[in-house]
């Protein structure tokens, strides 16, 4: 009965807040935002992956950390996903001039219109703030002959390595192509569709690196089975089984790799509603709670807001175009 | 061991906990009989529900949900022909004709019986000897999962009953709508026609509310209503017969499901196919399958049960997602600021063996809800089906909707509704069309990985023993009843397997790569099939027309309703 009752709030809700919405956005678009503007009743943070993902636990996270400031509206996450975000990001175009709607989005954004034929570009929507990078470690499995990530490229040069990666539009394509570029060299890919296949395989020897998340490197190697050979980070990572981790650079490898975590308003709102979620925005990342997800995720903590995460947008969208293209 | 259970018990059994597995289990029960709501999906909506619970609780019940969604999805897949979850699609060929017959009764309580037993047995498994099997799972590489995926498909042969070709067509239909969607391999978008909800390929869910939900209703359309069956108390109750054969298919599926539920992303629909091959060719009454027989209703759900738990054994041990819901769960770990991993018995012992017994208590809880209710969930067929399958099309739709919030889903749902139709209308059988969509990409997956690791060669396969070892079985599936039948026919009662062994290997390998090679395949067979076919029609003359999928039950000819 609850889950029934449950799944027809959750209809009705979502079908009433569709009409509300886009009487909304009609009405935006015509009436000027007065100044004291604040959002009411619902806000919507969209996410394009599937529930407990990286991008869900970020979603989720914001929405806790905003709805404990007591604003003065209730912010619920509804997942989307689909596409590696395409149909997320494209359903989120739909929310144009509506100031009560927020996007948690990450690098693939900028990488998605590079690769396929979608709608949308990351300027469709109004940058609010950056809130952590997301980078790689580099792994091998425990009895892998490798040390660090210079053996990883030394033998590239005379014999095929295998790389496991996880999808074509993550994280996990950079570290290769950034590998591969600053050593000159290129690695064979198996492509896997999710980290945890990626793991299985590195556990069973099958291939013989693999770039991970820190968050799923750091217990693998601390039980044993997994060589840490460099981390693409800047710098190295305050945690205690990842810090004795060299980073890329320190190795002599100039190569660093970051996604960055961030969300966004609809575009085309008002000035006044890009403000006052720009202050929501610092309002949440700063408390406690918002901290304690980034420390459990083992994000590099960054918060960039406003126009220097549009700033910072427009040169990744180039570093990607680069890679990708 | 001990003390683990001991430890296991006293976290589970608190007020508390027992409340939210009970609780769970029947949300999950309820799930799983929604065709428009999976237990992945089930356990998706509820995790932001639980955050406020403490961890073991949350887990207990996002597990009971897992559990009973099991349960529940057999129900309508027996009742109605139409399965609540991929893995009830195979439930559908007998338990659907066992309810036709009037036997909707014994065919739920069977089900309940065979999938606690199977639940039973692949606990014990899973809490004494879960790191073992680990290690064996990480034995199956990209080659290995193959073969696994080969002899998954071969087993189109058995459900295509009627028509080895035909049911070869369908599995390729099914394997070619599998390709819709961004490539694993180079991340091309194929056949989206710029639709970016087609980038994931064509969502499975739907197809089902579709090709059996909403086909049947639009056949029924047709027809004209099938009447209610009305059936006698006595035909409510289990026989002894019904036990005695049940045990060895139940015995057999369990053990089919532990071994592909071990391995990462295999799934259990893989598991319930493979289950129901392997009854038709060693059960004892292979012959009845399609027409109603227990051992077509217990083998499969035993096996979807034994998988869904051995999911837990990559997922636990090795922090790896052996399954779909294992996934989601794997996420609500995270959530709870867990981390799943070869730590996690170590550093979490608490939580893990609570988790564990609670499985326990969940499948008990399971097995007395649904054993009590088979009868009275049978009496759901008194209701006239004109009444029921719009409530159920209904419900499923604005489940689909809910789901994805996207109108796509319920244009899929209508699409496929069509098709089903005119499956329905041309006696296609449905059952290879879901094992291809299924078996589809995790079969390219797999083929782009081995080719990869063998530098463009798949012929690596062949270096894997056991790889050889899956592909002979698969060979003994497609080629084994061929020999068996000669043999029938010339030793009254000879049942011996043919031994073609791994000479006929690399007739498979080009099987999945190219069409032709399948259209050779098929060729090879048909000459048997027409007579076998012929054979079995002399032998049977009361033996269904209908596909396999054993959905034309609503008024085919032979039925005469």
């Amino acid at each position: 009965m609850l889950s029934l009752r449950k799944k027809m709030g959750v209809t009705a809700a979502s079908l009433t807040g569709l009409l509300a919405l886009s009487s909304c956005s009609v009405l935006d678009a015509q009436a000027t935002v007065p100044e004291d503007w604040t959002p009411r009743g619902a806000v919507k943070i969209t996410v394009a992956f599937a529930p407990g993902g990286g991008s869900d636990r970020s979603a989720r996270a914001l929405a806790q950390a905003l709805n404990e400031e007591d604003l003065g509206f209730n912010a619920n996450v509804e997942n989307k996903d689909g596409g590696s975000g395409a149909v997320g990001w494209s359903s989120f175009l739909g929310e144009e001039g509506n100031g009560n709607s927020l996007l948690v989005a990450e690098g693939a954004i900028n990488i998605l219109p590079i690769l396929y034929d979608v709608e949308f570009e990351y300027t469709d929507f109004t940058p609010i703030a950056l809130f952590a990078e997301d980078s790689r470690v580099v792994v091998a499995p425990a009895d892998s002959p490798f040390e660090d990530c210079n053996d990883l490229i030394d033998a590239a040069r005379t014999d095929r390595v295998l790389a496991g990666v996880s999808g074509l539009t993550g994280a996990d394509a950079i570290v290769r192509t950034a590998l591969e570029q600053a050593g000159g060299v290129e690695f064979d890919a198996v492509p896997f569709s999710s980290s945890g296949e990626v793991v299985t395989a590195l556990l069973s020897g099958n291939v013989d690196y693999a770039p991970v998340a820190a968050s799923v490197a750091a217990p693998q190697i601390e039980a044993g089975e997994f060589t840490a050979l460099c981390s693409m980070t800047a710098e190295r990572y305050d945690d205690p089984v990842l810090a004795d981790v060299e980073t890329a650079r320190e190795q002599g490898i100039d190569a660093t790799v970051s996604l960055w975590r961030g969300f966004f308003a609809a575009g085309g709102i008002d000035e006044v509603q890009r403000q006052y979620w720009i202050d929501a925005a610092k309002r949440a990342i700063d408390s406690g709670s918002f901290d304690q997800y980034i420390e459990q995720d083992m994000l590099v903590p960054t918060e960039l807001y406003g126009d220097d995460f549009a700033d910072y947008l427009a040169e990744y969208q180039k570093e990607m175009e680069a890679i990708f293209s | 061991m001990i003390d683990n259970l001991v430890l296991g018990f006293q976290n589970a059994f608190t007020p508390e906990n027992l409340l939210w597995c009970f609780i769970g289990v029947l949300l999950g029960t309820i799930i799983g009989i929604l065709p428009g709501l999976g237990s992945s999906t089930g356990v998706a909506i509820l995790i932001p529900v639980t955050l406020a619970f403490d961890p073991l609780t949350a887990l207990i019940m996002l597990a009971g949900i897992y559990h009973g969604s099991q349960f529940g999805a057999t129900i309508t897949a027996i009742l109605i022909a139409t399965p609540g979850e991929a893995s009830s699609v195979v439930s559908t060929l007998d338990g659907y004709q066992m309810a036709r017959k009037g036997r909707a009764g014994p065919a739920l309580a069977i089900s309940a019986l065979g999938s606690f037993t199977a639940a039973m047995i692949s606990l014990v498994a899973l809490m004494a000897v879960a790191p073992v099997f680990a290690s064996v799972a990480l034995t199956f590489g990209p080659p290995e999962m193959l073969a696994v995926m080969i002899l998954g498909l071969s087993t189109i042969v058995v459900f295509a009953s009627r028509n080895v070709l035909i049911g070869v067509a369908m599995g390729l239909g099914g394997l070619l709508l599998a390709t819709v969607g961004v490539d694993v391999g180079s991340g091309t978008a194929r056949f989206a026609f710029g639709q970016v909800e087609l980038y994931s390929g064509i969502p499975f869910v739907e197809v089902m509310i579709g090709l059996f939900a909403l086909g049947e209703l639009l056949n029924q359309l047709h027809q004209g209503a099938v009447k209610p069956i009305r059936a006698r108390f006595r035909d409510l109750i289990l026989t002894k017969e019904d036990l005695r054969r049940s045990v060895p298919s139940t015995l057999r599926g369990t053990l089919i499901g532990f071994v592909v539920g071990i391995l990462p992303g295999a799934g259990s629909t893989l598991a319930s196919f493979m289950a129901y091959g392997a009854e038709k060719k060693f059960s004892k009454n292979r012959d009845q399958l399609g027409t109603g027989a227990i051992e077509g209703v217990v083998a499969p759900d035993a096996a979807t049960n034994s998988s869904a738990n051995m999911n837990f054994v990559p997922t636990l041990t090795l922090g790896v997602p052996g399954g779909a819901t294992t996934a989601v769960l794997l996420g609500a770990f995270l959530m709870y600021g867990i981390q799943p991993g070869p730590l996690l018995f170590e550093n979490q012992p608490g939580l893990v063996w609570g988790l564990l017994v609670s499985f326990f208590i969940g499948n008990v809880i399971l097995l007395v809800l649904n054993l009590p209710m088979a009868p009275v969930f049978a009496q759901v067929l008194r209701v006239p089906y004109s009444y029921l399958y719009p409530l159920i099309i209904f419900t499923s739709i604005v489940g689909a909707y809910t789901v994805a919030n996207n109108s796509f889903s319920v244009w899929i749902v209508l699409i496929f509704g069509v098709i089903g139709y005119a499956m329905k209308r041309l006696n296609l059988p449905m059952a290879p069309l879901v094992l291809g969509l299924v078996i589809g990409p995790l079969l390219e997956k797999s083929l782009v990985q081995t080719s990869a690791l063998g530098d463009g060669n798949i012929g690596i396969v062949f270096e894997s023993p056991i790889a050889l070892v899956i592909l002979g079985l698969a060979v003994l599936m497609v080629f084994g009843g061929r020999f068996q039948k000669k043999l029938t026919q010339s030793v009254m009662g000879g049942r011996k397997g043919g031994k073609g062994g791994t000479r006929n290997g690399s007739a498979f390998v080009t099987e999945t790569s190219s069409v032709e090679a399948v259209g050779e395949l098929a060729d090879e067979i048909r000459a048997d099939e027409r007579a076998a076919a012929a054979a079995a029609r002399d032998s049977r003359p009361d033996r269904r027309g209908d596909g396999p999928s054993g959905r034309g039950g609503g008024t085919p000819p032979p039925d005469g309703d």
